[in-house]
């Protein structure tokens, strides 16, 4: 699905990632933490094709085509799905007309024929209710207004509309209450079908009550110094990244 | 050559008693504080005084002015009277006279205006009538590098309810339309003008308009500037009578060295009225805007609300905009606001689009909709609105 092999990438001149290499497999949830600073946002805004942050080396391949050769949108049609960690306010643009254009998008590119008008509002209403999104908010401007909890729903709302392969959540968990945390959670739950994978991105363990993953790798200073099950997460949250930073800095 | 010295003088306003002499102003130059920005050059050329087209045939439902040159509709509207230079009543000329009295701007291209017209039209809305059906105008040149100089003068007589549609259509290789609109807005009256500019290729557009409101009077007008390489609007409305209502919009696109230039002007004579003034533009390729907004309150004109804003985004770093709010206020009891803002694309936003999947153009498309959306929605009529929205979209500008 997505084979990353020692990736370095620098915003500005500031290297960040550093020879980052990880392999996630059909179905798998791989979760990658990490203390502030140590490269998890950058890898999330690299793999979606954010065009500030310069590859400088290594490879990523998604379903064995070269990732960093596309620009973002294809990557998107590709079936790479990145929630993002702030999503951007848009006034003006209509929650539905943007899901209708990005979901035509998607489905051109994937060879589907297009949705009609009446099959398009009857995803749109399955696909609020995962998320206990209010039929109203697809009707505003994309994230205008929304508290914090509406746009991370309204995230996971587009990711389950567009329908990726692959789905990279950057953070998604900041920011929210138990109650968002549990729908945002469950919403992404109910999209883990075997063969969909996940790499979700987070500074605490929380999350991953939730969301339990398959693996759990520990970025520091631009590479994966760690990986292990689930209960890497909880030996980490028990003993904090201090105890990795002294480990690691010592060698 | 100039094209002062093509002009033979016309008979359109024979009626009238001391015409200008084009002999008596000069040319502006960018030294003339209204004229900065916007260099005459492009007009300034050796046009042809437009002549009739022997093949122009009515519209059904339009009048429509070829070469300057003034064609009424075939069917009548009720409600709505319509009357030739050549067919005016002496009570008519009265009016227009009156009309034009009421401008007391006077330079070269009034001169030129008044001097070469080939044709008028006044247009009367009865008193008290609402009139349903929109009426339309469409000037169009059909002669290559003809200069056209049609006036059109309305009168919406008390208590009457009326929407017309402008439509300029670039039918020439090179061509100018030397348009001059004035209207008079009767007392409790509402008028309203929608205004589309799509002219082609080397097309030139001065378009003078000339507005004045009774009491309690509603005047709206939108203009949409899709593409022209030289387009100046001056747009002057006078708020003569207490308690009137003035909307005016517009929305401009240049595109590779396109001028588009929007100068407007509400005065505020008298207390208890209300202005509000929004323009946008976005500036593509090596376009360039002008958009010079001026609002004068008179000392008298106390509980003046006047709002205007001019936002712009630029597509490109070699567009440019020339934006300037003019305020001058004299009274002291009034709420007055202005802001003029100009930026770039909103990066984060065309990324979050793009990371969902559309392209970068549609991306850019859609966020041009959204930032043009408060102005399209200005535009009352809907078929029109959606004629404006299909231009934007064939240019290249907007997405479905």
């Amino acid at each position: 699905m997505l084979k990353i092999e020692n990736l370095q990438a620098r915003i500005e001149e500031k290297e960040i990632l550093k020879g980052l290499s990880l392999t996630v497999g059909e179905g798998e949830v791989h979760a990658i933490m990490g203390p502030n600073g140590s490269g998890k946002s950058t890898l999330a805004s690299v793999l979606a094709g954010r065009e500030d942050y310069e590859v400088t080396g290594g490879t990523v391949t998604f379903n064995g085509k070269d990732l960093l050769d596309m620009p973002a949108e294809e990557r998107a049609r590709e079936g790479l799905f990145l929630a993002f960690q702030y999503p951007v306010e848009i006034p003006g643009v209509s929650n539905m007309n943007f899901l209708k254009a990005a979901v035509g998008e998607v489905r051109k590119h994937r060879g589907l024929e297009a949705l009609t008008a009446k099959e398009f509002l009857q995803l749109v209403k399955e696909k609020s209710e995962l998320v206990e999104l209010d039929g109203q908010l697809a009707n505003r401007a994309v994230n205008e207004g929304f508290s914090g909890g509406e746009k991370k729903r309204n995230e996971i709302f587009q990711m389950a509309m567009l329908n990726p392969s692959l789905c990279v959540l950057d953070e998604t968990d900041s920011g929210l209450d138990i109650d968002a945390l549990r729908i945002v959670s469950e919403g992404v739950n109910a999209m883990r079908d075997g063969k969909r994978s996940f790499v979700v991105i987070t500074h605490y363990q929380r999350l991953l009550d939730h969301i339990v993953p398959d693996f759990v790798h520990v970025l520091y200073k631009g590479k994966i110094v760690k990986s292990g099950t689930k209960e890497l997460a909880l030996e980490l949250e028990e003993k904090g990244y201090d105890w990795l930073k002294e480990t690691e800095d010592a060698k | 050559m100039s094209i002062v010295a093509e002009i033979k003088p016309t008979n359109t306003f024979s009626f009238k008693p001391n015409k200008h002499s084009v002999a008596d102003f000069p040319m502006p130059t960018t030294r003339v504080e209204s004229w900065k920005y916007t260099r005459v050059g492009a007009i300034d050329t050796n046009w042809k005084q437009a002549e009739r087209n022997s093949n122009s045939t009515a519209l059904e439902n339009a009048i429509r002015i070829e070469n300057g040159f003034i064609t009424l509709p075939s069917t009548s509207i009720a409600g709505i009277q319509l009357t030739l230079g050549k067919d005016l009543s002496a009570n008519q000329q009265e009016t227009i006279l009156s009309l034009l009295s009421k401008e007391n701007r006077t330079d070269v291209f009034d001169a030129i205006s008044e001097n070469a017209s080939n044709d008028l039209v006044l247009i009367e809305i009865e008193k008290g009538k609402l009139v349903e059906e929109v009426l339309a105008i469409e000037l169009g040149n059909s002669s290559n590098m003809c200069m056209s100089a049609p006036y059109v003068f309305i009168v919406s007589k008390e208590n009457s309810v009326a929407k017309f549609t402008v439509d300029f259509k670039g039918e020439s290789e090179q061509s100018f339309h030397l348009v001059n609109l004035y209207a008079h807005v009767e007392a409790s009256a509402q008028l309203e003008i929608h205004q589309l500019q799509n002219t082609s290729k080397n097309e030139c557009i001065l378009l003078r308009e000339s507005i004045s409101q009774a009491e309690k009077s509603v005047f709206k007008i939108t203009t949409v500037t899709a593409s022209g390489t030289w387009v100046r609007n001056e747009l002057n409305i006078r708020i003569e009578g207490q308690h009137c209502e003035t909307f005016l919009s517009g929305a401009y696109f240049p595109k590779q060295d396109q001028l588009i230039d929007n100068h407007t002007f509400v005065d505020h004579q008298v207390p208890n009225c209300y202005s509000n003034e929004l323009y946008k533009g976005v500036l593509f390729e090596n376009g360039k805007g002008v958009f010079n907004g001026k609002v004068y309150v008179h000392i008298d004109a106390q509980k003046t609300n006047a709002y205007q804003s001019n936002a712009n985004i630029m597509m490109s770093d070699n567009a440019s905009i020339f934006t300037k709010p003019e305020l001058e206020i004299y009274a002291d009891d009034v709420k007055c606001s202005h802001g003029s803002t100009t930026g770039q694309f909103n990066e984060e936003a065309l990324f979050y689009l793009r990371a969902r999947g559309l392209s970068e153009e549609s991306a850019k498309r859609l966020l041009v909709s959204a930032f043009t959306s408060d102005v399209m929605n200005r535009i009352s009529i809907p078929s029109w609105k959606e004629y404006v929205l299909q231009t934007l979209i064939q240019n290249e500008i907007i997405t479905e």
